[in-house]
């Protein structure tokens, strides 16, 4: 029987973590359990009563939410005002079958960012202040409310993407930008995935600043509503109508591409969420996800020799953030294939769900070298001495 | 004064010993320096108030050159601090006498650029516009500038995470590193991320970036390129009131428009500036502001007329827009030349690197005068106005005796004042020794023991530059407590 623990506020994190004595595990709204290697525990602590706009200021660009604050929530404070989190944080919880909402903890501990990832910088980026209970029950900060800050070492970002191993967050800070004023979308079609890399790589070398690049193939692409049935190669723009006009122009001179469509406004911003949410691999949902991070140019290639595992794929980050989903019941959800793929190309691959057994069994995430592994190791015993933070959710002993 | 911890006799006395082993490790002639005339540049950096003369400067070639170093030093138990430029501000390449100077000025070769990935690689010793320098032919460039960016390594970017006047738009050195090859304390390398964004396991890359040469050495970079813009022109408003200029700059965020950069500069800034680059910078206002837009020319001009309409409101006495590409660079010329024509007003100066929460920006300014006025001090203000970075310019003279200290103690005021107000104590330039007395308004004795203790997982005889970031007292009674 596992106990839950759902303080309501900082403090009572720190008493009970002080008092706990035994592994933890750490939740926001819980929709990203499955994500992660599992986890034996007895109990679990829950920041979902810790909510609510702690400190929003929009010219000045920030805003603070206590940690349990759900994504829907965060974005439709920062909506009032016409402002957005830049990094364009993706809701996976539907992935793990999850009715619990995504928390704004939950996307700065798993460090998920979306696809304007690639101009806009990723969560890290973005949290630009933690407050946090750490191993043994202390309360602390780093970072703050300002988005130039190099006082001490940048807790934000070794927080971000640990997986509450480090620390619980309490209540998480991040600079925010205005909404865009407008966006449009170009998408290519037909191209296939080496010539759709190559179509947003050219983009991207241009001065015309697409925000985000991705390629579905057409099997993927079919599963969009309002979309043709051919694969599509998407440069997103965003701006004042018309700057778009003349950017979008000027770049389909540039790529000389015959066949393009143009999707505005929100048709555009439709055809983006369902890349950031991984939509395509909703259902069925009992595949294997995993999430590949590799040089964009790498990514056509790192999917052809996937080939024989019998999955799909598509692209974002031109090319440079994989989405792989794979047939249930193979040897360890792929991980070996994948894995030495990988060490070819460079970058790092994440189960993103993956059966129970499997995630107790394999790296979820990237295996370390062991230099790397000692440092991690290192890292934890100074924010979690006795090891009862999700102990194990990210690397066994972690 | 900042204090510096008294240096190890038994390392002193070892000295001969250690220049000695030093040599068999640097390949070249040259690579390990211990004469008393040729350390002697290496003693300090551009916080000149401070010097010390190391036991020796090593200039290594290779990775495996500062491995062996670093790996020597540990095992030896000798201190190491590592330098790029020496053009820190806050003191972060000031030796300690029992210490080396690991200088990465030979590591200077660019190793590959791959436009299609937009990355470049290379040695840390390449300056931060060196990086330009190498894709601008292709009109590609590095975005983060700081003002020393003609000699400031991007080891020391890496170092101090470096950011400029174009980090509203671009971001600063975090944002735009990739990956690295790092040497360890131990003398151990390791490679975090890559062609690739965002690394698997923790972000030890985010975690070095900006530690101040206390957790490794980089010896290897991964930096993001980007095309360069088409084009990009300034518009230079004065306000009679910063009150009103600073509304004006959160009008122009809140449209939804983020320029590449949006400096302010004071009055104090205007008139010395003026009186020697003769920009053209009008004097009967209390603020100025230079805001850049960048794009097409049609672009521009549109972005430039949307901020002319937002700046209405709030009166502005005096507006320019640059029209031409050399209209841009009169209007860059006075605040480009801001921290030389201080330099020429004052005998000495220190500039401070506080960031405040934008719109805090009238009550800073106002606190601003006042902690200078009881201290006697003339200040300027140059402040980065899109993020809240401010550079107040305390004017002294150090030949006067105890002015310096007094200087001192009115920048601390004033970076206390920044922390009161939300903001932190040092936005770009680092802690270095300068700072590093006043990180107790920052952070509890908690905080910051959690942080030495990270520095100890990367260096677990705090080795290190050990003088650094983290007050003295408290990092040697740690010492003593372990």
């Amino acid at each position: 029987m596992t106990d839950f623990l759902r303080p309501e506020t900082p403090e009572e994190v720190a008493e009970a973590i002080k008092d706990i004595g035994r592994p933890i595990g750490i939740e926001g709204g819980g929709g990203l359990k499955g994500l992660g290697r599992t986890v034996d525990e007895q109990c679990i602590l829950k920041t979902d009563r810790l909510t609510g706009v702690v400190e929003y200021s929009p010219t000045e660009l920030f805003v603070s939410f206590a940690a349990g604050t759900t994504l829907a929530d965060a974005k439709a404070v920062l909506a009032e005002k016409n402002q957005r989190l830049p990094f364009d944080p993706p809701d996976l919880t539907h992935l793990y079958g999850s009715n619990a909402p995504a928390t704004v903890g939950g996307v700065a501990a798993a460090g998920l960012s979306g696809p304007s990832r690639l101009a806009s910088g990723a969560a890290r980026d973005f949290l630009i202040g933690i407050k946090f209970v750490d191993g043994i029950g202390q309360y602390m900060h780093g970072g703050g409310r300002v988005m130039k800050n190099v006082t001490g070492y940048d807790l934000c970002k070794i927080s971000a993407g640990a997986m509450g191993t480090l620390g619980v967050f309490t209540e998480v800070t991040f600079k925010v930008l205005p909404n865009a004023v407008a966006e449009r979308t170009l998408a290519l079609q037909g191209l296939d995935d080496f010539a759709g890399q190559a179509a947003m790589s050219a983009a991207l070398k241009t001065p015309f600043e697409p925000v985000a690049a991705a390629h579905l193939p057409a099997n993927i692409a079919e599963r969009f509503e309002g979309i043709s049935n051919s694969s599509q190669t998407l440069i997103r723009f965003e701006g004042f109508p018309d700057s778009l006009d003349y950017r979008t122009e000027a770049i389909r001179k540039h790529l000389q591409a015959e066949n393009i469509i143009t999707y505005d406004g929100e048709a555009s911003a439709a055809i983006w969420s369902g890349v950031r949410d991984i939509l395509p691999f909703q259902s069925p949902d009992d595949r294997a996800i995993w999430r590949i991070s590799t040089a964009p140019t790498a990514g056509p290639d790192l999917v052809a020799k996937l080939q024989g595992l019998g999955g799909e794929a598509f692209y974002d980050w031109a090319g440079g953030m994989i989405w792989l989903a794979l047939p249930p019941h193979l040897e360890a959800a792929g991980s070996a294939e994948i894995r030495s793929a990988i060490e070819f190309t460079g970058g790092h691959a994440t189960l993103m769900r993956g059966p129970e057994p499997v995630r107790a069994v394999v790296d979820v995430f990237q295996p370390l070298a062991p230099t790397i592994m000692k440092l991690t190791k290192g890292l934890k015993d100074v924010f979690d001495p006795n090891g009862i933070l999700n102990p194990g959710r990210m690397y066994a002993d972690i | 004064m900042v204090m510096l911890p008294d240096p190890d006799p038994a390392i002193l006395a070892a000295r001969e010993e250690i220049i000695r082993d030093l040599r068999t490790i640097i390949a070249a002639v040259d690579g390990v320096i211990d004469h008393p005339d040729e350390i002697k540049p290496y003693e300090t950096d551009a916080l000149t108030a401070y010097k010390e003369t190391p036991l020796a400067v090593v200039l290594p070639e290779t990775t495996d050159e500062v491995a062996a170093v670093m790996a020597y030093c540990h095992s030896r138990g000798v201190k190491v601090v590592a330098r790029g430029a020496g053009t820190s501000l806050a003191g972060g390449a000031l030796p300690l006498k029992d210490a080396i100077v690991l200088g990465v000025s030979k590591m200077t070769q660019i190793l590959e650029v791959d436009y299609d990935n937009r990355t470049i690689t290379l040695q840390p010793g390449v300056t931060n516009l060196g990086v330009t320098d190498a894709v601008s032919g292709d009109r590609f460039f590095y975005a983060p500038d700081p003002s020393s960016q003609l000699a400031c390594t991007i080891a020391g970017n890496i170092g101090m995470n470096s950011g400029g006047a174009h980090c509203l738009k671009y971001g600063v050195t975090s944002n735009n590193l990739m990956g690295v090859e790092l040497v360890l304390p131990t003398g151990e390398i390791v490679r975090l991320g890559g062609k690739h964004l965002d690394a698997g396991g923790l972000d030890l890359l985010g975690l070095i970036t900006g530690s101040e040469g206390m957790l490794g050495v980089v010896t290897e970079a991964t930096l993001r390129i980007l095309h360069s813009p088409e084009g990009a022109r300034p518009i230079l408003f004065g306000f009679k009131s910063s009150r009103d200029a600073g509304a004006c700059v959160d009008a122009i965020i809140a449209s939804g428009i983020i320029p590449v950069a949006i400096e302010f500069m004071d009055r104090p800034a205007i008139h010395a500036t003026e009186k020697f680059a003769h920009a053209g910078y009008p004097l009967d206002v209390e603020a100025l502001l230079i805001i850049e837009v960048e794009g097409s020319g049609d672009e521009i001009d549109a972005m430039l007329s949307r901020i002319q309409n937002i700046a209405k409101d709030f009166s502005p006495a005096y507006e320019r827009v640059a029209k031409t590409s050399a209209e841009s660079i009169a209007i860059w010329k006075g605040r480009k030349s801001a921290f030389g024509a201080i330099g020429r007003i004052s005998p000495d100066y220190f500039c401070m690197d506080g960031t405040i929460p934008t719109g805090k920006l009238p009550e800073a300014l106002d606190g601003i005068a006042s902690i200078c006025q009881s201290y006697g001090f003339e200040v300027a203000n140059i402040f980065h106005a899109g993020d809240g970075n401010l550079h107040p310019l305390i004017l002294y003279n150090a030949n006067e005796p105890g002015e310096t200290e007094r200087a001192e103690a009115c920048g601390g005021d004033i970076l206390k004042l920044c922390v009161a107000l939300g903001g932190c104590l040092t936005g770009e330039h680092g802690v270095g020794v300068e700072k590093r007395d006043l990180m107790t308004e920052q952070f509890t004795a908690d905080e910051l023991d959690l942080q030495r203790r990270i520095k100890r997982a990367f260096d677990p005889k705090y080795l290190m530059n050990p003088h650094k970031v983290f007050p003295l007292e408290a990092t040697s009674m740690m010492e003593a407590a372990e």
